[in-house]
């Protein structure tokens, strides 16, 4: 049977403002009329776009002016500045930003709330979620409870939102007054969807395992009294929870020959078949999910399905579901053994994919780091529970199984962010960041990722430097070599933007260091400094928004996993913090950075110079300064090849060692400003590195015999350090005694 | 002679879970993690005699354990959680399923 519900057979015609999907009671689809007779009902419910293009000219960045040649003939008339060009071809689109409202006010099980979700060509992305109530006809007002991303920039509280229904789809909209922080702001909506997402399953199966992609809901007599008999499919079930699910056309069967025919499947191979099956497989974020039916899984007869990509870059793509498994045991004596197989593997396919969405089972939505706090419900009817871990078991929960997902499930999958929701982008169980941090203790070590400051706020341009400690937390003293924390080959340090995007960061330079074993005394500290924010592989902190770091260390072979830190790169403030920020986020300004200095990158040299005079207050300018300043405390070697690099021969054999004289004079004025002058020095460039440069500052002062300048530089170094928050709890930095 | 299956659900953070049966360590493995898609971290299935026996799982680091009776003519099958600092079993006369 055709379910015509869901048939999108017009153009331009909204047919669920015809089929409200809320109406109780059976009803068969071959009941049903072709065509809508009275439009009895008209739903506002979907999902509401606006944009904005603006067209600009394609040279607006102004071009070298070239002469004209002397000629007799007219000058073509010079277009006045700021002039409209009459070309429009001369003319492009230019996308300046977009808004999207979900609103769920009606329709499938209602959850009364609307969401909305700012994207800016300039900005981080914003989220809202607003609770709803009717306060007129055709209007809803609530307020705000949830926002996410650049919420800076939208600090509005409350919504009032008023729609416009028709049957004609081109004729809906929805307009909103946003109030509330200081400011009230009103956006008009044109109607894009009745669904919140698209979303496109493709099912494929192995020979010998049956997919069950459809059920008749009437077919076994344990139901309610009140559900619907109907044919129902995956993609319905998923369109009533709000996502226009289509089936991909490239579905089909693996067969499997030879003696291996009948073995089970690992999750690595699964997860390989979905990269080489699946049509749409990509390493990337994406509204698709792979479903394979298949016989039988590793772990045997009691593994009925399983979300298994949680392998890799990109989670959630692909899940599966075992023909051969407890699925298919029918218990004894029941009244209809074929449609009670079926409704269990139609259970199943659709509770895994539900994990592919990022729902968790019903018992465990308190666990890990959920989107917003939730509460487990055992007894809930829902895809997400096990219908055999219920009071009553099995056939409790098909007694009262409504074929739906739970409010607090539909409200993620509807609502949430994007990102936390679509397939390949946040990790499984993980809503927010990485994986909650594990239990440490039995390794005797705690690993601890910090940033000197009370709030983990960075300016914009401001490079963050972090602080990797390997506490002693057992009773008794331990050894390790003192380098454990300056090898970086043994230290898995990963960035996550709040796109989602996650990358590994991976310092310029590798240390081989022959190690000497220290002794850390219960309650001891190894700290070292990480400059986090540029590595080999590019800038990681480059914009405005929120990051999570984590680290992973391993030690006397067990694994230890840090806090996740978070923080929060502020808005840029204006044009020159824009201005620099063109120039700032090169490799080569990264290496000086992070290599405190070069004579030879010129380019990043010269970037830093500038910052230093456009934004000589900033934190960034303190970074500049040491940078720039170091090199000239000492003599300083480069390498002069006096030719083209690629000629090796001619390298070989004019390449000398050249010395650059120091600045010792250029190099105080610039440590001086940065290490004693900014009070902020101590808190940006980390206590670690702080006390590292004030120490080679004094240093450098005290070899040129200025003893005085040299102890006011300690004393005030010392008293920038006593005002950092947590002062009093130092780890130290490979200062131990070897064992 | 019934086979007794022991499950390691729901809970396992990267614990190292020692199980006993009858005084006889019969599981010892560190890094035991749950897979929250499945409620499943590890299982075991260990022969044993008909009648009553002992089951105790411990955590030594964690400094937790629980102990139970099982009459395996009855109960062949344990499935121990871990909720914070309780430890939890289970028991079945059937096998748990895992979706």
């Amino acid at each position: 049977m055709t379910d015509i519900y869901d048939e999108d057979m017009t153009s331009g015609f909204d047919e669920t403002a015809y089929y409200p999907e809320n109406i109780s009671g059976p009803r068969a689809a071959a009941d049903q009329p072709f065509l809508p007779v009275m439009p009895f009902f008209l739903q506002a419910s979907g999902l509401y776009r606006w944009e904005q293009f603006q067209k600009i000219p394609l040279d607006r960045i102004p071009t070298p002016i070239r002469p004209l040649p002397i000629d007799d003939g007219p000058m073509p008339p010079r277009p006045e500045p700021g002039a409209d060009q009459s070309d429009d071809s001369a003319l492009t689109p230019f996308f300046f930003g977009s808004e999207e409202l979900r609103l769920d006010i009606d329709g499938r099980y209602p959850q009364m709330m609307a969401s909305g979700t700012l994207l800016s060509r300039f900005s981080a992305q914003t989220h809202w979620i607003a609770r709803l109530t009717r306060t007129a006809a055709n209007t809803y007002a609530g307020s705000i409870w949830f926002k996410d991303g650049n919420t800076a920039t939208f600090p509005f509280t409350n919504v009032c939102i008023s729609v416009v229904k028709s049957i004609f789809s081109n004729q809906r909209s929805a307009t909103i007054v946003y109030s509330g922080g200081a400011a009230t702001r009103t956006r008009s909506f044109g109607f894009a969807s009745s669904y919140f997402h698209t979303v496109e399953f493709e099912y494929d199966n192995e020979a010998g395992a049956t997919p069950t992609l459809s059920i008749n809901t009437g077919a076994h007599p344990n139901r309610p009294a009140s559900l619907p008999v109907e044919n129902l499919s995956i993609e319905t079930v998923y369109r009533r929870t709000g996502f226009h699910a289509v089936r991909s056309p490239a579905s089909s069967t693996i067969s499997t020959d030879g003696p291996d025919a009948n073995t089970s499947w690992s999750d690595a191979e699964m997860h390989d078949a979905m990269q080489v099956y699946w049509s749409k497989f990509a390493n990337k974020p994406q509204w698709a999910m792979w479903v394979l039916f298949a016989r039988a899984h590793d772990i045997g007869r009691t593994l009925g399905g399983i979300m298994f990509d949680d392998i890799g870059p990109n989670h959630r793509q692909g899940t599966a579901i075992f023909t051969d498994s407890f699925i298919n045991d029918v218990p004894a004596g029941d009244a209809n053994p074929d449609a009670w197989r079926a409704r269990m593997h139609f259970w199943t396919a659709v509770h895994e994919m539900g994990h592919g969405f990022n729902l968790a089972h019903a018992w465990q939505k308190h666990m890990g780091t959920p989107w917003i706090p939730l509460t487990s419900d055992n007894e809930v009817r829902s895809f997400m529970n096990y219908p055999y871990r219920v009071v009553g078991r099995t056939p409790a929960f098909f007694a009262n199984f409504e074929y739906r997902f739970s409010d607090q499930e539909l409200l993620f999958m509807r609502h949430a962010p994007s990102r936390f929701v679509e397939m390949g982008n946040a990790n499984w169980f993980d809503h927010h960041g990485f994986e909650a941090p594990s239990q440490q203790s039995e390794s005797g070590f705690e690993l601890e990722l910090k940033v000197d400051r009370a709030k983990a706020i960075y300016e914009f341009l401001e490079p963050v430097v972090a602080e990797l400690r390997l506490t002693n937390v057992s009773g008794a003293p331990k050894i390790i070599p003192d380098s454990v924390l300056k090898e970086m080959d043994n230290i898995a340090l990963l960035t996550k933007k709040e796109d989602g995007s996650v990358k590994r960061w991976q310092p310029f330079a590798h240390y081989c260091i022959q190690p000497k074993a220290i002794v850390l005394q219960p309650g001891e500290s190894l700290a070292e400094s990480i400059f986090v924010s540029v590595g080999t592989k590019g800038w990681h902190i480059d914009s405005p928004g929120h990051y999570a770091l984590q680290a992973a260390l391993q030690i006397d072979g067990v694994d230890l996993v840090s806090n996740p830190l978070r923080l929060r790169v502020a808005p840029s403030r204006g044009y020159e913090d824009d201005y620099v920020a063109q120039d700032v986020f090169t490799d080569s300004v990264g290496r000086v950075l992070a290599f405190d200095g070069s004579q030879v990158l010129g380019d990043g040299i010269a970037t830093l110079e500038e910052l230093v005079a456009r934004l000589p207050k900033s934190r960034a300018a303190v970074h500049a300064q040491v940078a720039l300043a170091l090199p000239k405390t000492r003599r300083y070697r480069t390498l002069d090849v006096g030719v083209a690099k690629a000629d090796k021969a001619a390298v070989d054999a004019k390449k000398i060692f050249r010395f650059a004289k120091a600045d010792v004079k250029e190099a105080n004025i610039l440590l001086d400003s940065a290490l004693v002058s900014n009070a902020a020095a101590a808190e940006t460039l980390g206590r670690l590195d702080y006390q590292d440069y004030a120490h080679m500052f004094s240093t450098v002062l005290k070899k040129d015999g200025d003893d005085k300048e040299a102890r006011r530089v300690s004393d005030k170094a010392s008293q920038m350090i006593d005002r950092l928050d947590g002062a009093d709890d130092h780890g130290k930095r490979l200062h131990k005694t070897a064992a | 002679m019934p086979i007794l299956t022991i499950d390691l659900q729901e809970g396992f953070t990267r614990d190292h879970v020692v199980i006993e049966v009858d005084g006889h360590e019969v599981f010892n493995k560190q890094e035991i993690k749950s897979r929250m898609q499945i409620g499943l971290a590890d299982s075991t299935q260990i022969e044993v005699g008909s009648g009553a026996h002992m089951l105790r799982v411990s955590l030594p680091a964690m400094r937790m354990s629980q102990e139970t009776r099982i009459d395996t003519t009855k109960i062949t099958h344990a499935g121990i959680n871990r909720d914070g600092q309780m430890l939890q079993i289970k028991l079945s006369s059937n096998a748990f399923g895992y979706l």
